[in-house]
């Protein structure tokens, strides 16, 4: 599982109306948009109880490609703000990005003093 | 005495304060994957239920269009280019089974033909649904879903 790309993808499975939550907080903490895609979900109603999670039918998946060095801020900011503990129930995982074309890269304030210097 | 008390206030300090390891270091972890459906509309509840009988803790459903080139679109008839995506979390081990199960159906009919890929996942935002999504007490509970 090890992965030495630059990006990753961010999927989060959340109730509907919750991707506000999700996107707020993945802004604020470093990734630059997302894409929503309406979905139904289905859990394992075996698991779901004994684990004591409720997967709802209603669902919103949001995939988010994020630069590696920046995926596990933004993972914590959207589970503070809508993880399993919250309205939004969400679910997140990430899976790794072999190779990505039209996204721009992020120029730190570092980099630009040193392009600059 | 206060050679008793210096010695209580140096016992204090030595006493080693309980080290609180991460998730990761304490349980062993299962590899989890991603596992990805393409198939034609209304034909994800067979999909859902087999996987889930399989171990699989939750399954999405999508629901998207493909778009062929005119001439397979003229050969496979314009009612076949809705689709369902279902995005299933399987444990490592349990991937052969979900395998399995899709290549057996897809073999069934042309409208039931379909394609299927897993994606390994690199990290989960939480213990809680990390547990969930892994079945992790499934080794405690001694069930062996499929075998």
């Amino acid at each position: 599982m090890e992965n030495n790309q630059q990006y990753e993808l961010i999927v989060t499975i959340v109730n509907k109306g919750a991707t506000d939550l999700v996107m707020n907080a993945a802004n604020k903490s470093g990734a630059r948009g997302g894409t929503i895609s309406v979905a139904r979900g289905t859990g394992n109603p075996e698991l779901a109880k004994h684990y004591g999670i409720v997967v709802q039918p209603e669902k919103e998946i949001v995939f988010i490609v994020v630069q590696k060095e920046v995926k596990d801020r933004v993972m914590k900011a959207i589970y503070e703000e809508a993880g399993i503990g919250t309205q939004g129930q969400g679910i997140l995982i990430s899976l790794p990005i072999t190779d990505a074309v039209g996204l721009t890269p992020v120029i730190t304030e570092e980099k630009k003093t040193e392009k600059e210097g | 005495m206060p050679i008793f008390k210096r010695n209580l206030k140096k016992n204090d300090h030595e006493i080693p304060q309980a080290e609180i390891k991460p998730f990761e270091q304490r349980e062993k972890l299962q590899p989890l994957y991603a596992f990805f459906t393409i198939i034609n509309r209304e034909q994800a509840n067979y999909y859902i239920h087999a996987y889930e009988e399989a171990g699989v803790a939750v399954t999405m459903v999508l629901y998207a269009h493909s778009q062929p080139p005119q001439e397979i679109l003229s050969i496979i008839g314009p009612e076949n280019t809705k689709k369902e995506i279902l995005i299933s979390i399987v444990r490592k081990d349990d991937m052969e089974k979900l395998k399995k199960i899709a290549s057996e159906r897809f073999k069934i009919s042309k409208t039931s033909k379909g394609i299927a890929f897993a994606c390994p996942i690199d990290s989960v935002g939480g213990i809680s649904v990390y547990k969930f999504l892994a079945d992790h007490n499934r080794e405690i509970r001694g069930e062996n879903h499929g075998k």
